[in-house]
């Protein structure tokens, strides 16, 4: 698409404004218990994104976050609000944990397949998990935010119990079993925490770009989108492309939990994915990427450097992880508004109420 | 059996409380046309600011005002975004659950050394709250279900009753059903839209206030983290269940109090890990209870989809 210079001004400007008032919110947050802004704030970049170590270990923890994200902002583009990619991560997980911790019987799966049967089978959990909501969505209209909330409530709660239950490994927390030595994903180097799975996610990534941009599963799925009964009037059996949309968005969630299974908890723990969750990471991201599959990647490694930023300076000043999560809900708060719109850059007329005529646009 | 099925009734009253409060609230909101999912964020802040409140002046009065006042300001912020910059309200409520998600453990690991609980046992007496109603005492098996809640479990029948007179009989009330079933006519006919939402956020913040005041107070006497524990999205269902008319909703809301209620009841009786796949069923009924009320409705529809309004 073509822009204009005031188009892009404004692009700009409706993304900086946010920013800002996010970081003067987390600013206020500092200052109430006695930190300098400033100094959190650099450590936090400077922690993520200064040298090759943190660099090495913000991929590590953006990687399963481009992929939730990938997830949600593939149903966001579709219109249909898949928020249940948390529950979809954590069913794929658990079946990962059981296929490659050698439950059932799995154990006799021949190394060399271990790695890809695991992914498989969480891709298909994930997958099955994402259509119960897509299901009662399309045939008996159930609004999809609600239910798939619902069922990320549901999901944590039944793994915990099978976990604890069932499954429960020779740890003393619980855990499932350690999964088998040649089923883990190795790292890319040992002292840190990216896994040869960055690769998976970069290959979610363009094959999603292929798939939105260039078939006509993409082109429907966008049309969708923009004008669901325009779209089933002329013929693009909506409730189907809704079912693939939440399939797909499953499966890229169930791979999300199961590399994060593989490559670096090497088990299933009831709350490995916590505060406030890698599937609510990638809501964060799809939101504030509108919904672009590169721009899910760029936001998704900012947000793997702001977190193991933010861990570093937990270790190094004390603060608390949660101003991480203080900062990001804030800065969705403000980028849900459009500030200023192309056609009002030259001309604000005073005592109009610019911000609320140009937002309806 | 029957001291079984009593106590499931009185547990049922005592868990719906919170929920009916939150759902007669957050029908004015969703029948004027907004999509509230900071219900779940409410009734957080109001747990949260009331216990610490009373903490921090040692007087559980100043914890009700702040619980209130804090709601208000919560409201307010969706309202600003929502009504007045026409933000997705989708979007805002879930950022503002979040938000309140990571507000409460922020401050309690800065102030209180703990990032999950705050005990204010030391200022509430929750002993003295429930009420010995005089006329239920003597009925033997009514008053085992109906006597000995507390003051605010009684309020809510008189305010949903007060709520239901206003959403019907009142100017506001019909303005405001106006507002949620045809906007553009509604602002046609001269009715200031954006006025009725505000003051349906507002009646909404109170009712959420309350509800987390009856956890707090009334129920627990701390704050524990997720202390809502999904009840804002569980009235929310309801609510939607309902078809945003009160007394329906409250119903709806009512079979979840039960629910919740039979899940504590029936724990007490088996052993701990099916306690914890317990924690499933109120969830569940939700997703049943919407099968149940959705499947009529999209036999009824006659087009090829489902137009969403």
């Amino acid at each position: 698409m073509q822009y204009s210079t005031r188009e892009k001004i404004a692009n700009i400007t409706n993304k900086i404004i946010p920013l800002l008032c996010a970081f003067a919110v987390g600013a206020v947050f500092c200052l109430i218990i006695g930190y300098n802004p400033f100094e959190i704030y650099g450590l936090i970049i400077k922690g993520g994104f200064g040298s090759f170590g943190g660099w090495m270990y913000t991929l590590g923890f953006a990687c399963p976050i481009i992929m939730t994200g990938m997830a949600t902002a593939f149903s966001f583009k579709a219109g249909v609000w898949n928020i249940g990619v948390e529950g979809q991560l954590y069913i794929g997980a658990y079946a990962t944990a059981l296929i490659a911790g050698g439950y059932y019987g799995m154990d006799k799966i021949p190394p060399a397949l271990q790695i890809p049967v695991a992914l498989l089978g969480g891709a298909l959990a994930g997958m099955l998990y994402a259509l119960i909501p897509a299901i009662l969505k399309a045939y008996i209209n159930i609004d999809v935010v609600v239910t798939t909330i619902m069922f990320n409530y549901i999901a944590i709660a039944l793994t915990r119990f099978m976990c604890k239950a069932f499954h429960q490994g020779s740890e003393t927390y619980d855990s499932t079993e350690a999964i088998m030595e040649t089923a883990v994903i190795p790292k890319i180097m040992t002292r840190y925490r990216c896994t040869y799975a960055i690769f998976i996610a970069l290959a979610i990534v363009v094959i999603v770009t292929f798939i939105i941009y260039k078939t006509r599963l993409g082109y429907e799925i966008s049309a969708i989108g923009r004008q669901f009964e325009f779209s089933e009037a002329v013929g693009m059996r909506a409730k189907k492309k809704i079912m693939i949309v939440f399939a797909i968005s499953g499966i890229i969630a169930g791979l999300a939990g199961a590399t994060e299974v593989m490559g670096v908890n090497k088990n299933f723990m009831p709350n490995f994915s916590q505060n406030p969750g890698l599937g609510w990471e990638g809501y964060f991201v799809a939101v504030l990427s509108d919904n672009n599959p590169i721009a899910v990647l760029i936001v998704a490694i900012i947000f793997g450097g702001f977190r193991y930023g933010s861990i570093s300076a937990q270790s190094k000043v004390g603060m608390p992880l949660d101003l991480l999560n203080i900062l990001k809900s804030t800065l969705i708060l403000f980028y849900a508004i459009r500030y200023i719109s192309a056609n009002n850059i030259k001309f604000k007329k005073k005592g109009t109420n610019w911000m609320k005529e140009k937002s309806n646009a | 059996m029957l001291n079984f099925i009593t106590n499931l009734l009185f547990y049922t009253i005592r868990q719906a409380t919170p929920l009916l409060l939150c759902t007669v609230g957050g029908v004015f909101v969703q029948k004027a046309g907004t999509m509230n999912f900071a219900l779940e964020a409410a009734i957080n802040t109001s747990c949260f600011a009331s216990i610490v409140f009373t903490v921090i002046t040692g007087n559980p009065v100043w914890g009700v005002c702040s619980a209130i006042l804090s709601c208000l300001l919560l409201n307010a912020l969706f309202g600003v975004f929502v009504v007045n910059c026409k933000a997705n309200a989708v979007i805002i409520g879930l950022a503002l659950n979040l938000l309140m998600q990571a507000v409460p453990p922020y401050i309690l690991s800065a102030f209180f050394d703990s990032r999950g609980l705050l005990l204010a046992t030391d200022y509430i007496d929750l002993g003295s709250v429930p009420v010995d109603v005089p006329i239920l005492r003597s009925i033997p098996v009514v008053s085992d279900i109906f006597n000995g809640h507390t003051p605010l479990t009684y309020a809510t029948y008189l305010i949903i009753a007060v709520l239901t007179v206003v959403f019907y009989k009142t100017k506001f009330g019909i303005y405001t059903q106006v507002t949620g079933e045809n906007l553009s006519a509604a602002e046609a006919v001269g009715i200031k839209t954006d006025h009725i939402k505000w003051i349906a956020l507002c009646i909404s913040a109170v009712c959420c206030a309350l509800s987390g005041l009856n956890l707090t107070f009334e129920q627990v006497g701390s704050y524990s983290l997720d202390m809502s524990s999904a009840r804002g999205l569980i009235c929310l269902s309801a609510i939607n269940c309902g078809r945003k008319e009160p007394v329906r909703s409250c119903v709806y809301s009512f079979i979840f109090g039960f629910t919740r209620a039979l899940q504590l009841m029936i724990s007490n009786y088996v052993s701990p890990d099916i306690t914890l796949v317990m924690e499933v069923v109120p969830y569940l009924m939700i997703i049943i209870v919407f099968l149940v009320t959705q499947i009529p409705e999209a036999r009824r529809n006659t087009m090829r989809i489902f137009s969403n309004e």
